[in-house]
């Protein structure tokens, strides 16, 4: 079976480089255009379930999609954005020289720091892994729309990616991660962009 | 700046899952059409400088690139696949029946334990992460086209997976990885497919 994740469409605090977190930003104009573009792409996908964070900048793609496919769509809070406590609004150079300390605990490893009043990646880890696990167990495949970080931690848990090095992996907004799951456990495949491409054009 | 790895097209070796290793394996039928299909999304890569292994199946991506776009391409002896020794030829689910301790042995650590008359993981991963490092050095924007375990080796080291880990990371052929390298150093960025596309300025 096969389960995709993406990331949402850009928002303007994306471009700002704000952290984000649970604060619920919809996506900017640049983020319609790239969701437009891609749904094509998207609708493709051969899964058969949706599921979603509940933010709107995430739930803007699963009800494209699930509108254009009839495909059932389900909310789940586990597959939230890390949730960034009163950082949320700030932009990383202000917090750099703000919060200089503080700001130096996250950056060197942010499984063990909990942001102040939020969440540590290791609490986000333990939530989007049992999404994970669950939806696993279920056999369907699934299109996951998520976030930057709740990605990363998934993504962290299948490599085993040192905890203290999650920064060597980014996602793009829109940036899509194909997960094999079979009797060896869960595989992170990397694919032919133009093979799925294809797929696409084959439908025009 | 930017370092796209790109895995080659398909062979009849890789179709009847037979270890390849540096046997020089053509491209298969169906290997050349998802070539013609990648090519215009390859042709529009941001890069200056294509790299290629010795290998038939990857000098052909590389060379084909450089007739329709002029640009220039060098063979690196240091990315040519792992040798497979006496394995290269056999199909896997012969071997796996055949010498299923010694399989398992290997597949648990293949860093650790070289396969017969051949190379450990940790033998490849010196030379690819040797070229890397110098052509990170360059700054050049490029496209290194390798192989199956030659481009594991690559993403284990800047990932800094644990080395029992690396089976979880799958490369199809064709899949491209995208690295950016910035102040922080180096990291592996999961794009959108449909942005790769947008190279092509869609609709075609």
């Amino acid at each position: 079976m096969q389960i995709y994740l993406l990331r949402h469409p850009e928002t303007d605090w994306n471009r700002q480089g704000r952290f984000q977190g649970q604060t619920d930003i919809p996506i900017n104009k640049t983020g319609m255009e790239q969701l437009e573009q891609t749904l094509p792409f998207l609708i493709t996908l051969p899964v058969q379930i949706v599921y979603t964070s509940p933010l709107k900048r995430a739930r803007v793609v699963a009800q494209s999609v699930s509108q254009t496919t009839g495909l059932p769509m389900l909310k789940d809070q586990r597959i939230m954005e890390v949730n960034c406590g009163r950082w949320e609004g700030k932009v990383a150079q202000t917090l750099a020289i703000e919060e200089p300390e503080l700001f130096e605990l996250w950056k060197s490893n942010p499984y063990d720091f909990r942001l102040p009043g939020g969440e540590s990646y290791q609490d986000v880890e333990n939530r989007t892994t049992a999404f994970l696990k669950d939806i696993a167990s279920y056999g369907k495949n699934a299109l996951v729309v998520s976030h930057g970080i709740a990605i990363t931690t998934m993504l962290r848990f299948i490599l085993q990616i040192p905890k203290n090095h999650v920064r060597a992996l980014h996602i793009e907004n829109l940036g899509l991660v194909k997960l094999e799951v079979d009797a060896n456990g869960i595989a992170y495949s990397i694919v032919n962009p133009a093979h799925e491409l294809q797929v696409a054009l084959s439908l025009h | 700046m930017k370092i796209y790895l790109l895995r080659h097209p398909e062979t009849d070796w890789n179709g009847e899952w037979r270890f390849q290793g540096r046997t020089d394996i053509p491209v298969s039928k169906k290997g050349k059409e998802a070539l013609e299909k990648a090519l215009p999304v390859l042709c529009k890569l941001p890069i200056d400088i294509i790299y290629t292994s010795p290998l038939q199946r990857a000098r052909i991506v590389a060379e084909m690139i450089n007739e329709r776009t002029g640009i220039p391409f060098e063979v690196d002896e240091r990315i040519i696949e792992a040798d497979c020794g006496h394995w290269e030829g056999r199909k896997v689910p012969e071997l796996m029946k055949e010498e299923t301790e010694f399989m398992a042995k290997w597949w648990a650590n293949p860093y650790a334990v070289p396969i017969p008359g051949g190379e450990t993981y940790q033998d490849v991963e010196k030379r690819t992460s040797a070229f890397l490092e110098e052509i990170i050095d360059k700054s050049k924007n490029a496209l290194v086209v390798s192989h199956g375990i030659a481009i594991t080796t690559m993403l284990r080291y800047i990932l800094e997976l644990p080395h029992e880990k690396t089976g979880i990371l799958r490369i199809e052929n064709l899949g491209l990885a995208k690295i950016e390298i910035d102040d922080f150093g180096k990291g592996f960025v999961i794009s959108n497919p449909a942005g790769i596309l947008d190279l092509l300025s869609f609709p075609l």
